[in-house]
């Protein structure tokens, strides 16, 4: 069977993660005793890192890891020796514990969420049989080998063997969406030997077998074991087993054995370490904090030999007046260099703050701040399901600026995961536009629209909405066509109808039929039940019984599917399909039909919508029997059956009538294309890493803009070997480079930008021209790489791995489809490593974890029903829109917030410190400080903190608007511009020569200053309060100078400084009674001291000026131009505010292609026919029932591999059902 | 000469006159300030080498440990020094005098030469009667009289309020400094308009030693303005900034009208 024979792609890639020791797994049930021996985990999970005693040791511990607290607690140590100090302790020891403490108690709260999330999930009950009776039990006290009652909508609790269901023939649903984010369901079904026990607790308590199987691993889609009961060894795989995380479907109730539980568990296996995430700027920050640190060192080390020298010229005979310390030798060159190597440790303590500590404090509560901002913005909040943006880390924020790659999932990520029934052509016509009554025109439609009132039928939906009158009015003519093609809908699917609380419901395998099957429900042609060989439905209230004689099923190849049903005595087959596939089998003649509904087919493809062509065929009784036996024959041959039942149903689909087509809108969620399109201008490369198959991906990729009709190609890569894999991606880099050198000029990253910007310009003009005739900015150099799963596996290999980056990174746009889990976590490793780009994964299902967690930002989609993407997740945004602003809004912000902010505490801590370094040379290199040690303490703490602050949180230098509609802005954090080594060393340098100035002109000035009362002004109290203030005015200056975005809170910290740091001074001086009581006061009286100022703040402040004058006039950036824009704006905003409006969400596209609307696998269809899903016996009184076999179908289950015919219900009552093909049962939901 | 004198033996007496001629008439208040070039009143151990709650006048026979090794005399006294320290220690005492060729003696006066905030609040002496309070207390090592002694002529310029010690112990930025050392009576007759032209001699009493250390003392005399002495940094600095400003105006004015049409 070639299906079965296709290599289970995503299993040969996943490590196999596996436990030291335990080479196998072997469990018993329902027996404690025998499982304690093994010690399985049980299924208690901890997330949490500390308890209440581990809590103060482990987390100090971990904080001291950190360089810079480790580096602190060196110099406090140091502080403490009196011979070294130079500083009193406090100065170093008051941040320090500070820092300590913000972070402990911030340390503290995270964990307690984790605790308290982890008790959440661990206290969950489940009924877990003991002694033969059924005990709720909680999560965490669940045990290997344990059995468990699972009710329907419930988790399931661990991975399990499932035992008995509620369902016949111990089937059961269940939905993956939290491990690989599929939301159709699935279908396992347990043994039928164990099935047999049902419900009857006391048998269950009494089940006794033993399991073997393999150790935890992260496979999803495999398992193997063997179940040895009664004597009797039965082989397990993946079909027989629920994971955890999985949530039971459509089924009562169901029994289940634990097999793997807790951190064992296969989602737990997939989820990944959760690591320390840390933002690019923080690893330059360490650079340059090493590299500050070896600056620091060598001038302390200048500073001890400078010392040594003045010790042995001057200082060794100054000591009439200054003796040495007793510890110190007397030998003259001795004693220099003792006081030399002690006063390397002073001048260590003094000059420390060119590292300050309060840049880390300051740096996380400017995070944090930023954070909540995010959380607040209300541009961000989602009415419908009332969610907010959150940031849930709070230490990423800047790295939001610099995104270069973000990793996207699919379902629930970029689209709702809706599917409705958008238009239709019907014979000719086409319905579901909404067309002006006066004018004729089609209009967009608005919020006020009101959809047509379906109530008057009783299995109306509330929730569909539908708006084209005139198709309601052409079912209640009766027109016939309309009516054929609404029968069509309800009969022709492989949907399962469900009772529940008296509402009739539909399970279906993918969203698209569901859609379909509803919408004919709500125009009167409700699928009522279906039995093997019947389905009834109502038509307009009347109730009609069709013989179901074949389901020709789905699959990949042959894109369509029919059903052949009889009533009346007559014969007809109805099939659905891709317009291609089917418009090859229509009767051969030029038929205006055809014509008309292609071009609707056009329009609707074009308008991003999924589209069927429907089509009939009456069949002859005589056709079709001798159809049906040759059918049977090939359905019963042992070697291509595949391919033989294949040409069976060509001979039958072809002749057909076409009646029209559907057009399904595989709803997008809100904004996505602009968001996209945005982030795309933004200089941002979107993937698309889904679990889907390449049809529904490569559709989902054009209708949010990712592939467009004006790329040259869209290339897929779908081979399944490894040397396919690696000529694909030959051809493909070929293909760019000729792409490439035909381009010439348009080729490469410059391209895109000229593009963007004539786009940017060019939305208002095409506003009203439509798009279609206006010619398309030449984006054409772009190629697509779309890329499946089992071909990405060998793509990932260590030797394909580069050839696969250089060609994936020069597409446009990347989709990968059909990957599992750990793959996307694989790619979005291989762009980090390879790249070094700052990558986000963004994604809604337990499916993103291992992605979220491994990108530098993970973005979780909340609102959804898991929640496991979002606790994975560092940021949580209710929409994927939100990412534009959440991008080019905060993260821009955060960035260009951050990056100056670093850049002005360099600044200002050099300009701070250095004046020591310069003060050196006066007082003999003894490690003597020129400013007052509280001002020390201060300086960083008080006096320039809250200014710098202010603008790391508030700053901004165009508005969120204009950020928004210039997304290139974005691009200075692609490559690092606004702070790096150059600009670190800019500031510092800045610093450097502020330091000087400040220092050499009080000095010039100061040098002889007596007062007109003809007191000394040069002591060094006085002196070194003069520097201090000038310090503090032309720091507070610059910072003025720096901020582009005066708020209140602005000029509050900016003055504020001002005010208190001569508040603070004369406050310390006076009433704590300083050492320096008077040296200001006396200095700020005399002119000489405001001469002084003048002079230091202009030679200061007017180079600044000066330099970026110069910049913005000469060499503006495209910041500087929108911020200039801005303020001509708001100069005259009470003139008209032009509105630039956003292309229209579907843009017409313009190619003739068609999006055919199957995203599911195979369908029921063989488990239909087989009547295996189905609960009731059909009525008796229909003449075609016959009795449903069990037994022969079942037998296959057990060994899918051997075809087995059902013969025994064959033979029985001539029933239509052989007509099927053999069973096998675990085929449908298999994944390739 | 006085220097080599001191440095042999310390006790000694040693007197220098020193002739000079003011060319022109010194209008205004007059100051005497003395100078100390290589002079480190702002090293580390030197400036911290105070107690300032001794100052304060809270006598305590155990002082600040920031005042080693000038705590206590020697072993043998354990007394404990007042006013403790290196700086005190060092206080500057040679006694100078001017005399006018024309007028003979200038009367100098030694009170308001310390800063009012520093008399008012950081040097305060024990209450009582000093030579009592300072009973129990050693002089510094180096200083020729006691604490309570310094200023025979005038009781309140004594102890810690002596106004000498106040100007000394507020330590200078630079090793190289000038402190107010005397004001000119301006009230004595021939001294009212400042100081004349004409010779004058300065008698120095020599018992401050600063040649081991390659120091030198220096003795001005200057007038005040508005600015304080004279010093030509400030006025030389804002002609040059001055006119780079201008520079950079007009540079900037050129620049925008060339390249700034954007």
């Amino acid at each position: 069977m070639a299906r079965q024979s296709r290599p289970t792609s995503s299993t040969s890639t996943a490590s196999t993660r596996r436990r030291r020791g335990e080479t196998e797994r072997r469990i018993r049930a329902n027996d404690r005793e025998f499982n304690a021996q093994f010690h399985y985990a049980n299924n208690y999970i901890k997330t949490s890192k500390y308890s209440v005693l581990t809590f103060l040791p482990l987390n100090l511990f971990e904080q001291f890891q950190r360089l810079a607290n480790f580096y602190f607690l060196c110099l406090l140590v140091l502080q403490m020796i009196p011979a070294i100090s130079s500083l009193t302790p406090v100065t170093t020891a008051v941040p320090l514990i500070g820092v300590l403490a913000l972070t402990a108690v911030k340390d503290a709260y995270d964990d307690y969420q984790r605790h308290v999330s982890d008790s959440q999930v661990n206290n969950r009950k489940s009924l877990t049989l003991r002694n033969g009776k059924l005990v709720e039990d909680k999560w965490a006290q669940v045990q290997v080998g344990d059995v468990i009652r699972m009710e329907n909508d419930q988790f399931v609790a661990a991975d399990m063997l499932l035992l008995s269901t509620s369902e016949p023939n111990g089937l059961c649903y269940i939905e993956t969406a939290e491990l690989d984010g599929e939301t159709n369901l699935k279908c396992r079904q347990c043994l039928l030997e164990t099935a047999e026990m049902g419900q009857d607790d006391a048998r269950i308590g009494a089940f006794n077998g033993e399991i073997l199987c393999e150790t935890p691993n992260n496979l999803l889609n495999k398992f193997e074991g063997v179940l040895t009961w009664q004597g009797k060894s039965y082989a397990l795989d993946n079909d027989k087993v629920v994971l955890r995380g999985c949530v039971l479907r459509n089924t009562q109730w169901c029994y289940g054995m634990v097999i793997f539980a807790g951190k064992d568990t296969k989602l737990m296996q997939n989820s990944g370490k959760t690591k320390f995430k840390r933002t690019s700027i923080d690893r330059l920050l360490n650079f340059i904090i090493i590299g500050i640190v070896f600056f620091l060192l060598s001038m302390c080390l200048f500073c001890t030999i400078a010392c040594g020298f003045w010790e042995t010229i001057t200082g060794r005979h100054f000591q009439i007046y200054l003796p040495w310390d007793k510890l110190v030798p007397t030998d003259p060159t001795e004693g220099a260099t003792v006081i030399a190597l002690l006063v390397f440790f002073s001048y260590a303590i003094v000059l420390n703050t060119v590292v300050p500590i309060s840049l880390y404090v300051s740096v996380e509560v400017i995070r944090f701040v930023q954070s909540f901002l995010i959380n607040w913005d209300e541009h961000m909040y989602h009415e419908k399901s009332g969610t907010s943006a959150k940031a849930r880390t709070t230490t990423l924020n800047e790295e939001l600026g610099q995104i270069e790659y973000i990793f996207s999932d699919k379902t629930g990520t970029l689209t709702q995961n809706i599917m409705t029934f958008n238009k239709c052509s019907i014979g000719e016509k086409c319905y579901g536009d909404i067309i002006d009554e006066q004018t004729g025109e089609v209009l967009e439609l608005a919020e006020g629209t009101v959809p047509i009132d379906f109530s008057a039928n009783p299995d109306y939906e509330p929730e569909f909405k539908f708006y084209d009158k005139s198709l309601l009015e052409a079912v209640r003519r009766k027109d016939e066509t309309v009516h054929s093609f609404f029968k069509l809908l309800a009969l022709c699917h492989t949907v399962m109808p469900d009772e529940k609380s008296g509402r009739l419901e539909y399970q279906a395998q993918s969203p698209d039929e569901a859609a379909l099957v509803s919408a004919a429900r709500n125009f009167g042609f409700v699928f009522k039940e279906r039995s093997p060989n019947s389905i009834t439905i109502d038509v307009m209230g009347e109730r009609e019984v069709y013989e179901l004689l074949c389901i020709l099923d789905f699959n990949n190849v042959r894109k369509r599917m029919s059903v052949i049903l009889r009533k009346d005595g007559k014969l007809r087959l109805f099939c659905k399909g891709a317009d291609n596939v089917i418009y090859e089998r229509l009767k051969n003649n030029s038929d205006s039909r055809k014509i008309k509904t292609q071009d609707h087919l056009n329009k609707f493809a074009g308008e991003g919508l999924r589209t069927l062509c429907l089509a009939v065929r009456d069949l002859d009784d005589d056709f079709f029997n001798d159809w049906k036996n040759r059918h049977q024959a090939a359905a019963l041959s042992l070697d291509n059956r595949d391919e033989k039942l294949d040409a069976i149903y060509e001979e039958i689909e072809k002749d057909m009538e076409l009646l029209g087509a559907t057009a399904i809108e595989d709803k997008l969620q809100d904004g996505v294309p602009q968001a996209i399109s945005k982030l795309a201008q933004a200089g941002i490369k979107i993937w698309v890493l889904t679990g889907d198959k390449q049809e529904t991906a490569i559709n989902i990729g054009y209708s949010c803009q990712l592939l467009t009709d004006d790329m040259a190609e869209v290339f897929i890569v779908d081979a399944h070997t490894f040397e396919e894999v690696e000529l694909q991606l030959g051809k493909l880099k070929d293909a760019i480079g000729n792409l490439e050198k035909s381009d010439g000029v348009n080729g490469g990253p410059t391209a895109v930008s000229v593009v963007t910007f004539r786009w940017g310009k060019e939305q208002s003009e095409s506003d009203y021209q439509h798009g279609c005739s206006v010619e398309e900015p030449e984006i054409s150099g772009g190629i697509a790489l779309v890329i499946n799963g089992h071909s990405l596996v060998h793509a990932l290999h260590p030797k394909l791995e580069k050839l696969f980056l250089e060609a994936a990174s020069q597409c446009k746009s990347v989709i990968c489809c059909r990957v599992t889990p750990l793959q996307k976590a694989m790619v979005v490793e291989l762009i980090k490593k390879n790249k070094h780009a700052v990558t986000l994964a963004i994604g809604d299902g337990a499916n993103d974890v291992s992605m979220i967690k491994a990108a530098h930002i993970g973005v979780g989609i909340s609102g959804q029903e898991g929640m496991q993407a979002v606790l994975a997740s560092d940021y949580s945004l209710p929409q994927f829109r939100f990412l534009e602003r959440l991008l080019l809004v905060h993260g821009r912000w955060s960035y260009f917030r951050m990056c100056k902010f670093l850049r002005y505490f360099f600044y200002k801590n050099f300009a701070f410190t250095l004046c020591h370094f310069w003060f050196a040379f006066f007082c003999g290199f003894s490690a003597q400080t020129l400013f007052d040690p509280i001002f020390i303490s201060f300086y960083n703490l008080f006096y320039t903190a809250l200014p710098v602050m202010s603008l790391g949180v508030f700053d901004q230098d165009v508005n969120d608007k204009n950020s928004l509609s210039y997304p290139k802005l974005y691009t200075p954090g692609h490559q690092d511009l606004l702070f790096n080594k150059k600009e670190f060393l800019k500031s510092a340098m800045h610093g450097f020569f502020t330091s000087c100035i400040l220092f050499l002109v009080p000095y010039g000035t100061y040098l002889d200053g007596v007062s007109p009362k003809g007191h000394a002004l040069s002591d060094h109290m006085l002196f070194g309060s003069v520097v201090a203030t000038i310090l503090i005015i032309v720091v507070t200056a610059q910072i003025a100078l720096d901020t582009a975005y005066w708020t209140w809170w602005s000029h509050f910290t900016i003055w504020g400084s001002l005010c208190i740091y001569f508040a603070f001074t004369f406050i310390t001086n006076y009433v704590f009674g300083g050492s320096y009581v008077g040296s200001l006061s006396k200095a700020m009286i005399e002119p000489t001291f405001w001469f002084t100022t003048i002079l230091t703040v202009t030679l200061l402040i007017v180079p600044v000026l000066a330099w970026r004058f110069y910049f913005v006039d000469v060499k503006p950036t495209l910041s500087d131009r929108v911020r200039l824009k801005q303020r001509l704006e708001s100069l005259r905003s009470r003139q008209s505010q032009d509105i630039l409006r956003t292309p229209s969400a579907r843009r017409t596209r313009r190619s003739i292609r068609s999006g055919y609307a199957f995203a599911h696998q195979e369908g029921f269809g063989r488990l239909i026919t087989s009547g295996k899903i189905m609960r009731k016996i059909p009525r008796p009184n229909t003449d075609f029932s016959f009795p449903l076999s069990f037994g022969s179908t079942i037998g296959a289950s057990l060994s899918p591999r051997k075809p087995v015919v059902a013969t025994s219900s064959s033979s029985s009552a001539g029933a239509f059902n052989n007509l099927a093909p053999p069973e096998i049962p675990g085929g449908f939901n298999e994944q390739s | 000469m006085c220097a080599d004198v001191i440095l042999k033996d310390p006790t000694s007496e040693c007197t220098c006159d020193i002739t000079f001629t003011l060319d022109k008439d010194f209008a205004g208040k007059v100051y005497m300030y003395y100078g100390l070039t290589n002079f480190y009143q702002n090293h580390r151990r030197y400036v911290k080498s105070r107690d300032d709650s001794q100052l304060l006048g809270r006598l305590n026979p155990k002082p600040s440990s920031d005042c080693n090794p000038f705590t206590t005399t020697n072993a043998n006294d354990t007394r404990a020094i007042a006013p403790c320290g290196a700086i005190a220690n060092s206080l500057f005492n040679d006694e100078i005098e001017l005399i006018s060729e024309k007028l003979g003696q200038v009367k100098l006066l030694n009170t308001g030469i310390a800063w009012p905030s520093d008399k008012k609040m950081k040097f305060n002496n024990p209450s009582g009667d000093l030579t009592e309070a300072f009973k129990e207390y050693a002089k510094p090592p180096n200083w020729r009289k006691n604490v309570y002694e310094l200023d025979p002529n005038n009781p309140d310029n004594n102890g810690f309020e002596n106004e000498d010690l106040i100007v000394w112990m507020r330590t200078s930025a630079l090793p190289t400094f000038r402190k107010l050392y005397r004001r000119v009576d301006h009230t004595a007759t021939g001294f009212v308009q400042g100081l004349l032209a004409g010779n004058y001699l300065l008698k120095i009493k020599y018992n401050y030693s600063v040649k081991p250390f390659d120091g030198t003392k220096r003795v001005i005399l200057s007038t005040t303005s508005l600015l304080g002495g004279k010093n030509p940094f400030l006025g030389i600095a804002y002609i040059v900034v001055g006119s780079i400003c201008l520079l950079l105006g007009v540079l900037f004015l050129l620049i925008h009208i060339k390249c700034g049409k954007r």
